[in-house]
């Protein structure tokens, strides 16, 4: 196909990207809160109206608490685990990897109602209530953070070299002065970039939270998407129009410091095509 | 050393193993028991077990509401392959700072919360969104496209164009360029030279990218359930009313395992299908 094609073909498709996230951005800045076509104005008024709804700000709290707590606990979880899948010589390997992995291919609202229905079996059998805190959030989330941290840190991983770990091993640093001042800070940029997806894809999750959240632990997704379903309210364009420039940030720092993002290295580095499930943000 | 070496990194791997054995697998499992209660809005769940509520989904709506979304998901599979295809042979073929830009413009929307975009969307085709309103100033009638299985489609396909652009460009990535270069020079057409050297060589992307465009699409919630409402109700909009409006738990899990064991055997055929194919192209 001649180049000029394929470009007109990906401008289509890189405008039909652009189309959603640019109409909340438009209307967030609309003066009224009908939609009006050629627009009168701009105005500001909604950022500032986000002052008084309640539900979206609450919201706006617990996902960032969740996201934090979330992308902490995939951290001491995941690196542990990319470090046994890079330099553990363990047999089986890709099969533990695929199992790490398996989450992000399941149904996010099937998942919800598994953890829900798990914490209404664990609360009749023990008396430890959890509905209503953050906890099934919590574990729900760290299921389907894990595998971004496990994925980046173990592509960081292999790319170093583990000679370098030989050597100050050699040069009589123990195991642990080896694995805090060699290895870790050579898989700095995945372990950053790690987090920083983790906490994206919790921040940004709905159909795993739908079930899940309650009252004040209502996330902002799910506070969105309870706005969105009954009336027109350009203040929810004003948040989620913060959340878009959030994700854009996100995806310019991953960019920067784990080189242009990834689309062929996978972690096994097997010569498989990349896992686009590995990609998966938040059905 | 070695022996050791492996113990160690057993208990490393040990607690991330444990998340998805307590927070997945274990769930999965209760999720198998509760669809063995008779269905009903019955509390506490009691009796069986029985296969009844596995039953149920055979009559109304069920039916028909699978084979809806198995209609969008295929659809937005041709979809999203068909524009696809085309960006990720640009994109594999740009180097630069123009990979660059691109490759950020496809994942950005990826790093977006769905709900976001699906409202993105609202605001786009609703009778009060942009498009009936542009109608409404060229003194056009008033129309528009929300609630509607186009609707669905056309979030559904935005929301999984990502991913095969990404899929099919990992594998066009890997294609010597000396192979093009060889099959040219001894004559065959551009044409030929797609059809025999680039497309077969694509085909390990386009399964796994169609594998996970199908199974995220039969899966989607907020799409579905924003844009179609009553007009497209999805298989898995009907497990969530199915737990929060009539409480038939039961048949909620029955319907939850129904969708995962179909899910599983379309990635593990899409899985023997890529590894057959890659064995009879390589001769490994």
């Amino acid at each position: 196909m001649p180049r000029i094609a394929l470009g007109a073909a990906a401008a289509v498709a890189y405008a039909v990207l652009l189309l959603a996230p640019l109409a909340v951005i438009v209307y967030s800045v609309s003066p009224g809160a009908a939609l009006e076509i050629p627009p009168s104005g701009m105005s500001l008024r909604w950022y500032a109206g986000l002052a008084d709804q309640p539900r979206l700000i609450s919201g706006l709290f617990t996902s960032l608490l969740l996201g934090a707590v979330a992308t902490g606990a995939a951290l001491v979880t995941g690196i542990p685990a990319a470090l046994a899948l890079t330099r553990g010589s363990l047999p089986g390997r890709e099969a533990f990897l695929a199992v790490l992995l398996s989450p992000l291919s399941l149904p996010g609202l099937v998942l919800g109602l598994g953890v829900l229905t798990s914490a209404a079996v664990l609360a009749n059998a023990t008396g430890i209530r959890t509905a209503g805190t953050l906890l099934p959030l919590v574990a729900a989330h760290l299921l389907i953070t894990i595998p971004w941290v496990v994925r980046s840190v173990a592509a960081s991983l292999e790319s170093t070299d583990p000679a370098l770990e030989d050597q100050a091993r050699s040069l009589g640093a123990g195991p642990f002065a080896t694995l805090f001042l060699v290895t870790l800070p050579s898989a700095r940029a995945g372990i950053v970039a790690g987090a920083v997806s983790a906490f994206v894809i919790s921040f940004g999750n709905f159909a795993l939270s739908l079930l899940l959240a309650s009252g004040r632990t209502v996330t902002l997704p799910v506070a969105i998407y309870e706005t969105v379903d009954r009336y027109q309210d350009p203040t929810v364009a004003a948040v989620s129009t913060l959340t878009i420039a959030a994700a854009v940030a996100a995806a310019v720092l991953t960019d920067r410091i784990s080189g242009p993002l990834r689309t062929r290295d996978s972690a096994s580095g097997s010569g498989r095509p990349a896992d686009p499930a590995a990609l998966e943000p938040n059905r | 050393m070695d022996r050791s070496r492996r113990r160690v990194a057993g208990l490393l791997l040990l607690p991330a193993l444990l998340v998805v054995a307590v927070v997945a697998a274990a769930p999965i499992g209760l999720l198998f028991r509760v669809a063995l209660y008779p269905p009903g809005p019955v509390a506490p769940l009691s009796g069986g077990p029985e296969l009844d509520s596995f039953a149920g989904l055979l009559s109304a709506p069920y039916p028909s509401v699978a084979l809806r979304t198995l209609r969008l998901s295929l659809l937005t599979t041709v979809l999203v392959t068909l524009l696809g295809f085309p960006v990720a042979l640009f994109l594999s073929r740009s180097r630069g700072l123009s990979r660059r830009i691109q490759t950020l413009l496809i994942v950005s929307p990826l790093l977006m919360s769905v709900v976001v975009r699906a409202y993105g969307w609202m605001l786009i085709l609703g009778r009060q969104g942009f498009v009936g309103e542009t109608l409404a100033a060229l003194s056009l009638p008033r129309a528009g496209l929300l609630h509607t299985e186009a609707a669905v489609l056309l979030a559904l396909t935005e929301s999984f164009l990502p991913f095969m652009i990404l899929a099919l460009a990992a594998s066009l990535d890997r294609i010597d360029p000396d192979l093009l270069a060889a099959a040219r020079g001894l004559g065959a057409s551009p044409a030929r030279t797609f059809f025999a050297v680039v497309a077969p060589l694509t085909l390990p992307g386009f399964v796994a990218g169609a594998s996970f465009v199908l199974v995220g699409s039969l899966s989607a919630y907020a799409i579905p359930a924003l844009l179609g409402g009553s007009a497209a109700r999805t298989f898995v909009m009907e497990i969530y009313e199915l737990v929060t409006i009539s409480f038939d738990w039961p048949t909620a899990a029955a319907a939850s395992i129904a969708l995962l064991l179909f899910a599983s055997a379309l990635l593990g055929g899409a899985a023997l299908l890529s590894r057959r194919r890659s064995a009879r192209t390589f001769g490994t």
